[in-house]
């Protein structure tokens, strides 16, 4: 039985937008060119690969259903309590092999002693076997390395087919739109002479292919990333804080851009008290810590779930709740940023001969704005869409450390982070849920960041003849 | 060739390319040509025709993306483009110095000029710090700079135009060269400064007999400054002679088109004939009585008014149906605020605008803007006139729209293939983008989207100013075409006094935001009472052609 | 100049009133008095004495916004907003919910979050300027694209990373300087090194790659061209030309900071447990202390406001341009 979430609901709506406004920008020029260019770019379309993996994985998180435990007499499905995403199911194995508690990468022993009671009843303080963690193994300190060998090939194995299915695949489906045969639709994959810069692509898929079958082999019969303090598997963590990371780094944009737009427009063309007004605005907004305003609201959204405490059922909807109201205070927060940028913008514009033209014409003043200065903003707008995701999903980090992040509750790096770095004072230190943590984030703002990159050389209109 | 004694600069095949491999492209294509000392060399050409790039790989200062792909540059026995980047530093400055076409850009803000004339002594002469600060007031001094003593710790900011490109002669002389490249140095000015700044350099090369090769894309300039000149089109010399033979008889098909292009009194009368050019028979159109646009100038805590600017002071003019009246200025002088505050584009601080009875500024919005279809305007730069992310078809059709025209949008289509085709260019060109078509075309597209509003009356501000020459008299003629089929008034802004010679019926010269003189075209051009209008058109470089070759 | 800035001041004051309404409206949306009282005095049976006590001390016995008990100008004097805002513009901030004075508080503990950031800021001009200058000097070449490079993949790491890393390798392997806490006077300088230099690694590549993209606009401006066609070198150009241009946008963009130098970073005191006013914030909005959260954020405002007119104004000293108009 599927149940939606606010925010699946809002995911899905700014997925439809951006297919909405693709299919809007092949038939507009001076929207589809600037793209093209960014196709071109071998970093970028590497980096669009790794976003693209990321997207659907958090979209297949984003599609919650309370599972079916049994059918009782009428025929009926009784459905549990529990709530889980499309994602879970594919990450089974993960999400349901708990151990007791810590446990280190690859590792086949628990991190901690125990009091195990051995077959000749005496009772000593070692290390004991994990549930799930290396459990096929009969000796794991001999066998393990080999094990882990062997998998690792077969994963490599593995990825290489698959990728090589993928890859000719898409050349089939590349020769098919090409209008050559099969042949030719590879060699000029291969020599670079293709629109976008399929070579990256195929690299970049190659190489993931291989990661990721090596890891889906590997946790088989490991808990690739270890384990925290409960015992659930951190990769499954990391994973699952996908949906958190990408969440806040869209749906912000999503609650800023309305307001930014039309503020920093308004104030820039009409100027006079409008002007005044808005400046006002933003720089009274812009002098209170940001800290401050999310924390309070943070405390706001507290206060009215535990008066209102019956609308929610469970609490993956009460933190679901809470991460949109994140989202929307952060929206708040950061909408002065590029208003001050659409304002200055605005400025310069509203005296260029063709809004004069206009204005000539007796053409409306709305109408002026929504067909002259918007459309040639927009590459300020894209500049600043793409630039601040990085920045959001970094900043989720950070906030959860200072406790007016997400939810405990939700996954999230920045919880991950949070609840490792308390236990950093161990000896031996707990450092994979921190890896984990980290090398997800960086990963995917690194890919933001390069195909940014590629985004704001593509749109800034110096470097281009527009 | 002449005795090599008397060529200082010899230039021999030069070829300079973009791109690699395949997609390589010659910008400039086999080049030669010799500067001989004590001359002003002229490379004569249109935008596009190379002559910038010419100068720039003489100095080797090409942008990295440009290379010198073939050729010599000799200059005192040694070829320029062997020389090591070191020893190349060497002329730079001091045997070859270059002054540039922008003189708001071309010094550096926040160095006085004083710093920046020091700056070559010290690079390339080895001056104590005392004698490079008078040095640096000797140049002053030598380019007409007044109070060089004070001046010289000033900021370029502080210095107009005109005087921005004597700090740049002060500056490209400080190393005595035997050769100066002054690439478009007055384009950029007003015609009384480029007058001054002309002079100047005729009297600089007499003082210290230095050579300068001069780009240029002015006829009239070339002939007041030219010993030689080489016209250039599409990267090659397409014909080179002494000014005298070049301009009593030019061979080359391109050089007669130029000299074709020029706008003239002599020109006109072959086209239009001999007839008077009056009023009598027309009617009034615009009445525009006693105009004043005043700007305040704010001060004090409380932003008081202490004063105002008079961009436009008491303007009084009319314009008649069929005919072209010329508001003759530099810049500043007021003539594009006027045209936009007829238009209402801008507030009018008093003053009456009338239009067929109507009192413009009294009008509530919705009586103006049906107004509007009557009056129209036509913008001077054809890169930003156009939003750059609209189709053709949906910028001709805006005004439509906006106004009313044109019951279906079949019929709107239909109207614009004919305004497009009107203007000369081709119904499928509607489904392009500005950035497609050149400067010339995208001025027609302009004019087509002013006359798709059926308008009695176009303020066109400098429309061609931006425009090479064969491309300024294509337009001038449309315009003229346009107006007998249309009867269409025209209040045409420039600067330029040879297109007003070719198109103007009525004149009015303004100078800081007054009309200080005002009559009929012959009237102004031939018997100027005014001081202001005589230094006007005496400014204006002439060219001495035979009148066989019209 | 005086009638600049005085304007400015002017203006300043509606802003600072919207500030305190927002502050105001956020935190007793949130808490009534009574809630307060009763989470300050933490017993689990509070009687109501105590908490009309508690709140006669701390003047939290008026109504909120409007007194309807009072007639004419009262209505408004006599409530908990005004009471507290008046003094806030003269710099009286009074006592926070647990007593202290917050004055002398804040004047204690600006110290050590000056002593953080100022040497942040400066050492980290002088080295984020000088390679940005390296890379744009280098320009095209393979030290130019691998510096990029560098940079965005030091901007892509988390700045926790740093921190937590920082301490880690330092606390637990090299042990040259203590890895959180904080000491008076001289002392301070060890306590200082980590924070300030993870500070520095955090901010490189952002901050390169922004000051490289100004001086590379800077060079393809026309008068570097002119100063090219003197015959100067590539370095006397981007030394005596690049770089005091470039200057301008780099200096009015640190300058609208520098009052913020004085709250410190909330994220890296709290880390290294540097008793400075960010982590007196931070722990103020969980203590839920209105009467900090107010001051500080009254402060944090006038110290904004003071860092654009400090803006504006630096404008004038490094932009001949401004100066002499």
């Amino acid at each position: 039985m599927p149940i939606i979430f606010i925010t699946d609901f809002l995911i899905f709506l700014l997925l439809f937008t951006i297919v909405g406004f693709y299919l809007y920008a092949r038939k507009h020029e001076h929207l589809s060119a600037p793209w093209r260019v960014v196709k071109k770019r071998p970093l970028a379309m590497s980096s669009a690969v790794v976003l693209f993996l990321f997207v659907t994985i958090g979209l297949f998180d984003s599609i919650h259903f309370h599972p079916s435990i049994e059918t009782n007499e009428s025929n009926k499905n009784v459905y549990s309590n529990e709530i889980m995403s499309v994602l879970d199911i594919f990450l089974d194995d993960l999400r349901t092999k708990n151990e007791k508690t810590y446990s280190a990468p690859l590792a086949s022993y628990s991190f901690s002693k125990e009091l195990i009671e051995q077959d000749n009843g005496i009772q000593i303080r070692d290390y004991p076997r994990l549930v799930y963690g290396g459990v096929s193994l009969n000796n794991p300190e001999s066998e393990s390395i080999t094990d882990i060998t062997k998998r690792i090939s077969l994963g490599i194995l593995y990825g290489l087919l698959i990728s090589t299915v993928i890859i000719s695949l898409i050349i089939f489906v590349l020769s098919k739109t090409l209008q050559t045969n099969y042949r030719g639709a590879l060699q000029k994959c291969l020599e670079n002479k293709t629109d976008t810069h399929w070579y990256s692509i195929f690299a970049t898929i190659s190489i993931i292919s291989i990661i990721i079958c090596i890891v889906c082999n590997l946790s088989q019969n490991y808990h690739v990333f270890g384990t925290d303090k409960v015992g659930q598997d951190v990769l499954y963590q990391a994973l699952k804080s996908i949906r958190t990371g990408l969440v806040i780094g869209t749906l912000t944009t999503l609650v800023m851009l309305p307001f930014a737009i039309i503020m920093g427009l308004m104030a820039g063309y009409f100027r006079g008290w409008v002007d005044d007004v808005i400046q006002y605005l933003y720089t009274t907004l812009n002098s209170i810590p940001g800290v401050l305003l999310i924390a309070a609201s943070i405390l706001l959204l507290q206060v009215y779930i535990s008066n209102h405490a019956d609308d929610f059922n469970s609490i993956e909807q009460r933190a679901d709740l809470r991460l949109l109201f994140l989202c929307i205070i952060l929206g708040i927060t950061s909408w002065t940023g590029l208003c001050r940028l659409l304002r200055a913008e605005a400025l310069k514009l509203r005296e260029v001969d063709y809004v004069q033209a206009a204005k000539a014409f007796g053409v409306g003043n709305f109408e002026v704005m929504f067909r002259h200065l918007l459309p040639n903003v927009m590459h300020i707008v894209m500049i600043s869409i793409v630039l601040d995701f990085s920045g959001l999903v970094l900043a989720e980090a950070v906030l959860s450390y200072i406790n007016i992040g997400v939810d405990p509750s939700m996954y999230s790096w920045g919880n991950m982070i949070n609840s490792a770095r308390l236990e950093m004072a161990r000896e031996p230190v707990v450092w994979w849920s921190l890896a984990a943590a980290f090398i997800f984030m960086f990963i995917l703002v690194l890919a933001a960041n390069l195909f940014s990159d590629a985004v704001r050389d593509a749109f800034d209109p110096r470097l281009r003849e527009f | 060739m002449i005795d090599n004694n008397e060529n200082l600069l010899q230039v021999k095949n030069l070829t300079v390319s973009t791109g690699t491999g395949g997609r390589k492209s010659n910008i400039v294509n086999n080049v030669s040509f010799c500067v001989r000392r004590g001359e002003t060399f002229v490379l004569l050409g249109e935008s596009g025709s190379g002559k910038s790039i010419t100068a720039l790989s003489i100095m080797r200062l090409l942008p990295t993306a440009i290379k010198i792909t073939a050729g010599e540059a000799i200059l005192h026995k040694s070829d320029l483009f062997q020389l090591p980047e070191n020893k190349m530093r060497k002329i730079r400055g001091a045997k070859i110095g270059m002054i540039f076409q922008e003189p708001q850009t071309s010094l550096n803000p926040v160095l006085t000029a004083g710093q920046q004339i020091s700056e070559t002594l010290r690079q390339h002469e080895n001056l104590s710090k005392k004698r490079c600060i008078e040095r640096s007031i000797e140049l002053l001094d030598a380019v007409g700079i007044p109070e060089s003593k004070r001046r010289i710790n000033e900021y370029p900011h502080q210095f107009s135009g005109g005087m921005k490109q004597r700090i740049m002669i002060a500056i490209a002389l400080a190393g005595n060269p035997d050769l100066l490249i002054a690439d478009e140095p007055t384009t950029a000015l007003d015609v009384t400064i480029q007058a001054q700044v002309l002079e100047l350099l005729k009297k600089l090369q007499d003082d210290t007999g230095m050579s300068i090769l001069f780009i240029t894309h002015d006829l009239g300039v070339a002939s007041q400054m030219a010993d030689h000149i080489a016209v250039m089109k599409n990267g090659s010399i397409v014909e080179a002679k002494s000014k005298k033979e070049l301009f009593s008889n030019p061979e080359h098909q391109y050089t007669l088109k130029l000299f074709n292009a020029i706008p003239s009194w002599e020109k006109r009368k072959k086209e239009d004939g001999m007839g008077k050019i009056d009023r009598s028979d027309k009617s009034n159109l615009l009445k525009v009585k006693k105009l004043k646009v005043y700007y305040p100038i704010k001060k004090g805590v409380f932003k008081r008014t202490v004063g105002h600017v008079q961009a436009v002071d008491d303007v009084t003019i009319d314009l008649y149906a069929g005919e072209t009246v010329a508001i003759v200025g530099e810049s500043g002088s007021g003539k594009t605020t006027m045209g936009k505050g007829i238009l209402q584009l801008l507030e009018v601080t008093s003053g009456v605008v009338t239009y067929q009875q109507k009192d413009l500024n009294r009008l509530d919005s919705s009586s103006l803007r049906e107004i509007r279809a009557d009056i129209q305007i036509v913008f001077q730069d054809p890169y930003s006139s156009m939003n750059p992310r609209m189709m053709i078809n949906d910028i001709i059709q805006e005004g439509m729209l906006a106004q009313g025209i044109g019951n279906s949008e079949k019929e709107r289509d239909e109207n614009t293939v004919e305004l497009l085709e009107q203007v000369g260019l081709l119904a499928e060109h509607r489904y392009r983008y500005p950035h497609e078509f050149s400067g010339g075309q995208r001025q027609r597209i302009c004019i087509a989207r002013a006359l798709a509003v059926k308008p009695k009356l176009i303020i066109c501000d400098e429309p061609t100013s931006a425009l090479d020459v064969s491309v300024q008299s294509q337009i001038l003629t449309l315009l003229k075409k346009l107006q007998k089929e249309h009867s269409l008034g025209y209040l045409f802004i420039t600067h330029n006094i040879s297109v007003v010679e070719y198109i103007a019926h009525y004149v009015a010269v303004m100078y800081e935001g007054k009309i200080v003189e005002q009559g009929s075209v012959e009237k102004i051009l031939k018997n100027p009472e005014n001081p202001y209008t005589k230094k006007l058109l005496s400014a204006v470089p002439r060219i001495e052609l035979k009148s066989n070759l019209l | 100049m005086i009638n600049y800035i005085l304007r400015r001041i002017l203006y300043a004051v509606p802003i600072l009133i919207g500030v305190n309404i927002i502050t105001f409206v956020l935190f007793f949306v949130v808490n009534t008095p009574d809630d307060m009282a009763r989470m300050h005095l933490g017993m689990k049976r509070v009687s109501q004495e105590a908490i009309i006590k508690w709140k006669d001390d701390r003047g939290y016995n008026k109504p909120i916004l409007i007194n309807k008990e009072e007639n004419g100008i009262k209505k408004i004097t006599n409530t908990i907003f005004f009471e507290n805002s008046i003094k806030l513009f003269i710099f009286d901030f009074g006592r926070s919910d647990s007593g202290r004075d917050i004055g002398y508080d804040i004047s204690q503990r600006m110290w050590p979050s000056l002593a953080i950031t100022v040497p942040s800021l400066l050492i980290g001009l002088l080295a984020y300027i000088t390679f940005g200058l390296i890379l744009a000097f280098f320009r095209g070449t393979y030290v130019d694209i691998s510096g990029v490079v560098l940079c965005v993949i030091m901007m892509s790491i988390s700045g926790l990373f740093y921190i937590i890393g920082g301490q880690y390798l330092i606390g637990k392997f090299l042990h040259l300087v203590p890895i959180s806490g904080y000491d008076t006077g001289l002392n301070a300088f060890k306590f200082i090194i980590l924070p300030v230099l993870v500070g520095l690694i955090g901010g490189i590549g952002a901050s390169t790659r922004w000051y490289r993209t100004i001086f590379l606009e800077e060079m393809n401006k026309d008068y570097v061209r002119t100063a090219r066609a003197k015959g100067l070198s590539e370095s006397s150009v981007l030394y005596r030309h690049v770089l005091s241009n470039g200057l301008i946008p780099i200096l009015t963009g640190i300058v609208v900071i520098l009052p913020s130098l004085f709250i410190g970073s909330l994220i890296v005191e709290s880390f290294f447990a540097v008793p400075g006013l960010g982590s007196y914030t931070i722990d103020a909005i969980n203590r839920q202390d209105f009467a900090i959260v107010r001051s500080m954020v009254f402060l944090g405002s006038v110290l904004y406001i003071i860092g654009l007119i400090l803006t504006d104004i630096s404008y004038t000293f490094v932009d001949p341009r401004v100066r002499l108009n």
